[in-house]
């Protein structure tokens, strides 16, 4: 591996964030329009020059000091080997949100990085929370309980499969909004809910991207028989600036642990994709281990007044 | 046991009948989804893990307070 590493955006200013890029040089020539939109929010970023995803170890090493990283490699490598988890853990230090995404090629990661960046030009304070669910009696509970938690955050959407069709939700997810949590069944190749929905089914979104979608289900960050998990299309097709998506089968028990500690942590106000994680990581490893961020660790998940506008116009069923 | 009641509340507020700690969860109306939820917002307040094996075995409000006492956590 060669690495080089150079501090981008200058000193440090009180309140302001840091941020590690590990990536290759000719990513984060990809991912210039991110980067910039960085700069304005007074996130100083880091390069380190990585041609090959960094292991654990050297993670944990270069990490500290950093209040995120963020790494882009080879897309032959899959979230569960490139991380351990949504955090690194540095001793006596506050976990570190880490994000990964594949360099799949030139085009998809500048999509990634103008939606992105876009989503970091837009943040506003406004909390606007999609709840999607499978149609199932167990998850349209879940559902419904969250959208009680979540009542006074702010604006709160029931886009549940019941209430919209698969086309329907996909232009709704894109008014802009600052966060939407899908809970039901899920597979590498996509969710259960909303008679399967597949990352093709994405191909022409021309919408406004959503800062984060939190996927609290099994498997849409595998790769188990598919190309690219679900969770790591998403941000690349600039649906959404980052995935909190499992790597592997998750126990229904797990995915409640996070639902009720995430929705704490939005009603608390964390304001970006990583301090929320790491505002709501359960107790315990499996739950942790189970899943990872794809995409921007630090995409915002607070929305502008006009996202959430025109998520009220959306129409449902109920 | 009154912090057990008070995060039972916040699950299920619309319970306002006394709860009996000897009654079966089912008993004084609670399904899985809320017990799913009351793991884990005891698990936030007392800052312990409950394996879900654990959790299973635990029938009422009175079994969960003495598991609660022996792992340290009061109740």
């Amino acid at each position: 591996m060669t690495s080089r590493s150079s501090l981008v955006s200058g000193g440090r200013k009180p309140g302001a964030r840091k941020l590690l890029l590990a990536a290759p040089r000719r990513a984060a020539v990809d991912l210039r329009p991110l980067l910039e939109a960085y700069a304005t929010r007074e996130i100083a970023h880091s390069h380190w020059e990585c041609d090959a995803v960094p292991s654990s170890d050297e993670l944990q090493t270069r990490a500290e000091g950093f209040d995120a990283v963020f790494v882009v490699g080879a897309p032959g490598r899959a979230p569960r080997t490139v991380l351990d988890g949504p955090v690194l853990r540095l001793d006596g230090a506050a976990a570190i949100p880490v994000g990964w995404l594949p360099y799949v090629d030139s085009a998809a990661l500048s999509r990634f990085a103008r939606a992105a960046a876009y989503l970091h030009r837009q943040a506003g304070e406004i909390s606007s929370i999609a709840l999607l669910s499978q149609r199932n009696g167990r998850y349209l509970r879940l559902a419904d309980r969250l959208d009680e938690l979540l009542r006074d955050t702010g604006d709160t959407f029931r886009w549940t499969a019941d209430a919209l069709t698969p086309e329907d939700l996909i232009t709704a997810l894109g008014s802009g909004l600052g966060c939407a949590i899908y809970v039901g069944h899920g597979r590498a190749v996509g969710w259960v809910g909303y008679y399967g929905l597949r990352a093709h089914h994405f191909a022409e979104f021309q919408g406004r991207p959503t800062g984060a979608i939190l996927s609290l289900c099994c498997k849409t960050a595998s790769r188990r028989r598919v190309g690219l998990s679900f969770a790591e299309a998403l941000p690349l097709q600039g649906v959404c600036g980052a995935v909190l998506a499992a790597v592997g089968a998750t126990l229904h028990t797990d995915n409640v642990r996070w639902a009720v500690r995430l929705s704490d942590a939005l009603v608390a106000g964390a304001p970006d994709v990583g301090r929320l994680v790491c505002a709501a990581l359960p107790l315990g490893e499996k739950p942790v281990a189970d899943y990872r961020i794809i995409g921007d660790p630090l995409s915002p998940v607070l929305s502008s007044v006009s996202g959430a506008r025109r998520a009220r116009e959306v129409r449902t069923f109920s | 046991m009154n912090t057990l009641l008070e995060l039972l509340q916040k699950v299920r507020p619309d319970i306002t009948t006394p709860l009996l700690p000897h009654l079966s969860w089912a008993d004084q109306g609670l399904d899985s989804m809320d017990l799913a939820e009351l793991a884990a917002r005891i698990e936030q307040h007392y800052q312990l893990e409950i394996p879900d094996n654990v959790w299973q075995k635990l029938a009422n409000l009175e079994q969960l307070a003495g598991y609660l006492r022996d792992r340290g956590g009061g109740s």
